[in-house]
């Protein structure tokens, strides 16, 4: 049921030097792209160059690929960035929507001068403003394109001028990423991000505390979350998705129901629970996204089998 | 009238004879005929035609009478269920004014066919998406026919349009149920709306929970919610009208206030309690809800005694 | 606006009609000094206490305190016009529901600041938001008007009539503490309130309870709230570190 599997995303800068490595050992479902401006004149001419190799790199491990721009900058530099093999476009502080038309609009042109499949570029909202939250519904709404939000809550903290506190027993944003959540779900999209307090901290942490921070995260609406450490990843892979039990439950529910329908009962028992329509159509919908999770797992397996098979083949 | 009183809705099966025949003896305040999510599909043309005569079997008690329709039904469903005895219609999963708007059409044109005075049935927008969230100032100012909202952003399917699991330690709907209810006071529209208790069993049916609920609804100021099973009906209807000892103290806030007034004062104490224009109000409100609650009672009672000397 | 010097972080509500305490008042250390036209002044006193408004804003604004005077909504025309004076800081608008109101008293302003040898436009308006409209409207609110610097909440509990809820919250405090918060910061203009919770009301909140009230409020964004007696300004000051 979320239209993306992604469940994990890790952040890249193109000048890495050990960027096709990092992002082939991650296993994150998607790579975010960060583009360095070189202080020559001709950056765009540096960015051209660079890009569809950063792109490349970065899809060996069958992570979907996304450029990150800040909306004031976006404009001119999605002519440098935007090439085949990105799924989309990350812009961080869009203030409203005019500022998104716009950029869609550009996609547009730059499909189809670059043979891009038209209309498939997504674009992805990092939200860092007071106006960026006020405005999201109407930001989302403004084109089709968008995929997923996220907030970026130290700079939103900032922003907001949110002291930068850790053990508090009541997330200062909460209500912030319910928003975002309900926002972005209306618009037939999807929210990433990690509960407080490791989305300020972002420090690694044993797997007690960070499973607990996902399914936290789970529970709360999002669908994944940006890694602000690579060990997050495998963890995240596993958590944003229907767990084992779940699937076991879930077939138990349908096989259990339909029976019930044959026999003309509206609801039957299982396990002390009524399973009733909604709960089949649950049933339904959490069975196919782990189908779906489950195809996303088989690509990056056979992504890395095919990378291991042409470095043996160089060899 | 006393149909604004609604402390404890339930939904009935009108299919289920067991059911229908029974709901009017257990004192609920409401009883909503459902043709929705309890019916299964290939029940729901046989229940459509069992909705009119189920109004009176379950009003026998003196409650009143919603219908749940479908939503991708409206066209099937509204005909069956707009009768004389029905005081209001649920629309689930509403997303859009525009829904709003044809429900609203519909359920007029059926008002003027069936006898029940134009206007006279209220409109509930049952909010379970995260669309129908974002849509709600549109949603409720759509049509010019009384509203009440209802589902306020959570429950079951709003867990599973967010595509999450129910039954955690904290509060998912903070958001979705704050924002609805917000849209809700700012056109002066009451609505119902929980307030978040934990419950990991996910159970609904143990009576001393039910008493817990109903405390807690009552100091958050919440008038009315849906019972799951019969056992919570009772202490919800008695737990969310005011007490004894509130309807008390807000007539002596009257009182009080009524001679602050005479003596250009605004604010004074009495038993250590603060009375000014806050406590006025809020002592208005309370009073009137008593009253209510209370015709309510007497309501049902009488309507109570008629049906069982008839039995 | 808030200012190194001043940050605003305590606005003390002083009844515009015990003009008696005006001087001593301005020991007590308050950052703001509202003078109060509205709750704190009964019936009988309205019209003395307007008329005795700007003896006290020029003894105020002599001792160099920040001085606004909170309007009555009902009344905001004639309090307005017994408030805008030389020394003036600003107006404190209690529950505006629609921006038209706001636009309209900005225009009542701009005329007494003209009529009274006032810097046109340096007169401030603050608004508390008290009502379920208010907070609906609060980015439309905030526009309304180029003289408005700071947007607070209200005593919702009292006015709005929010319940108590398990978590020792009020219903929906949270919610619109947070939504103040965005419309605020996102149009640049103070954002005041105090976290109060259940068994603190009004002026009778310890000073324990203040002191969480406006730490809770800073956790939260905040930058200062209104003090209802002088006793809460020390623990609003540690609050709002």
């Amino acid at each position: 049921m979320p239209p993306y599997i992604r469940r994990s995303l890790i952040a890249l800068s193109i000048d890495d030097p050990k960027l096709a490595e990092k992002a082939f050992d991650s296993w994150a479902d998607a790579i975010v792209l960060d583009i360095v401006k070189q202080a020559a004149q001709d950056w765009q001419q540096t960015l051209k160059a660079q890009m569809p190799l950063a792109i490349a790199a970065a899809s060996r491990g069958g992570a979907e690929v996304f450029v990150r721009l800040n909306a004031q900058t976006a404009y001119a530099e999605l002519d440098a960035t935007v090439f085949a093999g990105l799924a989309g476009v990350v812009l961080v502080g869009v203030a409203d929507a005019a500022e998104l038309v716009l950029a869609s609009a550009k996609l547009d042109a730059l499909e189809l001068e670059r043979g891009i499949l038209q209309g498939s570029l997504e674009i992805d909202l990092e939200i860092n403003t007071a106006q960026g939250v006020w405005n999201s519904l109407e930001i989302a709404r403004a084109s089709s394109r968008i995929g997923t939000l996220t907030i970026n809550e130290q700079a939103l903290y900032q922003n907001l001028d949110i002291p930068f506190e850790t053990t508090l027993e009541v997330e200062p944003i909460e209500f912030i990423k319910g928003q975002i959540i309900t926002v972005a779900t209306s618009v037939n999209g999807q929210a990433q991000g990690m509960s407080y307090p490791l989305c300020i901290t972002q420090k690694e942490v044993d797997e007690t505390t960070l499973k607990k921070a996902i399914l936290r995260a789970r529970d709360t609406g999002f669908k994944g979350a940006l890694c602000a450490q690579p060990s997050w990843v495998k963890l995240c892979n596993e958590g944003f998705r229907p767990s084992a039990d779940e699937v076991e439950y879930y077939k138990e529910v349908r096989q259990v129901f339909a029976e019930g329908l044959k026999r003309g009962l509206a609801s039957v028992p299982l396990n002390g629970k009524m399973i009733d329509v909604p709960v089949d159509l649950r049933a339904e919908v959490y069975l196919e996204w782990a189908d779906r999770v489950a195809l996303r797992d088989q690509q990056k397996i056979q992504a890395h089998q095919q990378q291991a098979i042409s470095l043996q083949s160089l060899n | 009238m006393t149909h604004r009183v609604a402390r404890c809705t339930m939904f009935v099966t009108p299919t289920n004879p067991r059911f229908i025949d029974k709901a009017w003896t257990r004192g609920g305040d409401v009883y909503i005929l459902d043709i929705e999510d309890s019916i299964p599909l290939a029940e729901k043309a046989r229940c459509r035609g069992l909705i009119r005569e189920s109004i009176a079997k379950a009003n026998k008690g003196g409650a009143s009478i919603y219908v749940r329709i479908n939503k991708p039904f409206v066209d099937a469903d509204l005909p069956c269920s707009v009768w004389p005895g029905v005081d209001r219609i649920m629309l689930p999963k509403t997303d859009t004014a525009a829904e709003m708007q044809y429900a609203h059409d519909l359920i007029t044109e059926l008002e003027k066919e069936h006898g029940v005075p134009v206007g006279y049935i209220e409109l509930s927008p049952m909010i379970e998406t995260a669309l129908g969230v974002v849509n709600i100032y549109e949603i409720l100012s759509a049509t010019p026919r009384k509203i009440w909202s209802m589902g306020g952003g959570t429950g079951y399917d709003m867990a599973v349009n967010l595509g999450i699991e129910m039954f955690v330690d904290f509060d998912q709907y903070a958001y979705t149920s704050s924002y609805v209810a917000l849209a809700a006071m700012s056109l002066g529209i009451e609505s119902s709306g929980g307030v978040f208790v934990h419950n990991p069993t996910g159970r609904v049916d143990q009576r001393e929970d039910a008493i817990k609920e109903a405390e807690i609804l009552h100091a958050a100021g919440v008038r009315q919610i849906t019972a799951l099973h019969p056992n919570f009906i009772e202490p919800l209807c008695t737990g969310l009208a005011p007490t004894q000892a509130e309807m008390t103290w807000a007539q002596t806030v009257l009182d009080t206030y009524q001679g602050l007034l005479l003596a250009g004062e605004s604010m004074t104490e009495v038993n250590g309690q603060v009375v000014d224009c806050y406590e006025y109000a809020r002592a208005v409100k309370t009073l009137e809800w008593g009253r209510a609650c209370a015709e309510k009672d007497q309501f049902k009672a009488k309507a109570l005694a008629r049906a069982q000397a008839a039995v | 606006m808030t200012t190194k010097k001043n940050p605003r972080r305590s606005w003390l509500i002083v009844p515009a009609d015990q003009a008696a305490v005006s001087t001593p008042v301005q020991s007590q250390g308050a950052d703001v000094i509202v003078l109060d036209l509205e709750y704190t002044v009964p019936p009988k006193n309205k019209e003395s206490a307007r008329a005795g408004l700007s003896v006290q804003i020029a003894q105020l604004a002599a001792a160099s305190a920040q001085v606004f005077v909170r309007v009555d909504c009902a009344t905001r025309w004639a309090d307005v016009r017994a408030a805008v004076t030389r020394g003036l800081t600003g107006i404190v608008l209690p529950s505006p529901e629609e921006p038209a109101d706001i636009v309209e008293i900005d225009a009542l302003i701009t005329e007494l600041e003209k009529a009274r040898g006032v810097e046109v436009g340096s007169t401030e308006i603050v608004l508390m938001l008290e009502s379920a409209k208010c907070f609906w409207n609060a980015d439309t609110l905030g526009r309304a008007s180029n003289r408005v610097t700071a947007m607070g909440v209200g005593r919702i509990d009292l006015s709005m009539m929010l319940g108590a809820v398990p978590q020792n919250e009020f219903r929906l405090y949270r919610f619109l503490m947070t939504r103040t918060l965005v419309a605020a910061r996102m149009l640049g203009k103070q954002p005041l309130g105090a976290f109060w919770r259940p068994g603190s009301r009004g002026g009778l909140a310890s000073v324990a309870d203040t002191l969480r009230a406006a730490r809770e409020a800073r956790l939260l964004g905040f930058s200062g709230c209104v003090c209802a007696v002088p006793e809460q300004v020390a623990p609003v000051h540690a609050g709002f570190v």
